[in-house]
């Protein structure tokens, strides 16, 4: 139900979610993200393009990533979040917070 | 349309959520609901069951089950949850602020801010010494 794909792209460290990402299988999420944060790689580009479904376990994992990237002097920035990702973040008011980007190449050039 | 009522009883696990969250999407469509409305009566319906699971039941996991019933009522349909863990209504938690910077910010605690958002109306009673959170959301023309 849930797909993350990772892909170096120079300084920056691209992460593709696909999928339902909800109480289940947010850990994955939080995994995938903080073994590359504990990898010294810290300046992540999370694309969630094609996450059709985020609850609240989600939005924990991002702002856990957030955090921790910070920490490291790193950042995690959103590429193309789906109608339904950015709801959430407005809803929470993440969207104030992250860094939004309307496609994959401008987030991962914003670096 | 006539009445009916749709009921699932689940163990009270993390791994049984997504099954219950599928079951009222299904269910809320069957009785009228469209795909936005279902698509954010799974998430209240998830943000509940996970508060169940997770604090609920923490201290007896054992044999806990939660029932939830799905029932429409001229244009809303109604979401019962019940469960039988220690008496808590998590309507009464401090809401989060939107507004809140990074650095203040707590990890949790968006769960019932994001069923208030996402539903009509939302209730908590004791019935029976049990649980019941009610959910009610209309049906959108």
């Amino acid at each position: 139900m849930i797909e993350i794909n990772i892909s170096d792209h120079q300084q920056v460290t691209l992460v593709e979610v696909s999928g339902r990402v909800d109480s289940m299988n947010a850990n994955e999420l939080g995994s995938a993200i903080n073994h590359q944060v504990t990898g010294g790689h810290v300046r992540l580009v999370l694309d969630l393009s094609h996450v059709e479904y985020m609850s609240s376990a989600g939005l924990r994992e991002i702002v856990v990533g957030l955090k921790a990237t910070k920490r490291a002097s790193g950042d995690l920035r959103i590429a193309q979040p789906s109608d339904r990702v950015r709801e959430v973040l407005e809803m929470s008011g993440l969207d104030s917070i992250l860094n939004i980007y309307e496609s994959q190449s401008a987030a991962i050039t914003s670096y | 349309m006539a009445s009916s009522k749709s009921t699932l009883r689940i163990p009270a696990a993390i791994d049984q959520i997504r099954r219950a969250v599928l079951f009222v999407a299904t269910s809320s469509q069957r009785m009228g609901m469209g795909t936005d409305g279902a698509h954010q009566v799974q998430i209240a319906v998830e943000e509940i069951i996970t508060n169940i699971v997770e604090h609920g039941y923490r201290a007896d996991p054992q044999s806990a089950v939660i029932d939830i019933a799905v029932e429409r009522e001229g244009q809303q349909v109604i979401i019962t949850i019940t469960d039988d863990a220690p008496l808590f209504n998590p309507l009464l938690n401090t809401e989060p602020d939107p507004h809140t910077p990074l650095e203040d910010r707590k990890t949790g605690g968006w769960g019932v801010y994001f069923v208030k958002q996402y539903v009509d109306a939302v209730h908590y009673r004791a019935a029976s010494n049990r649980n019941q959170i009610t959910l009610i959301k209309k049906i959108a023309n």
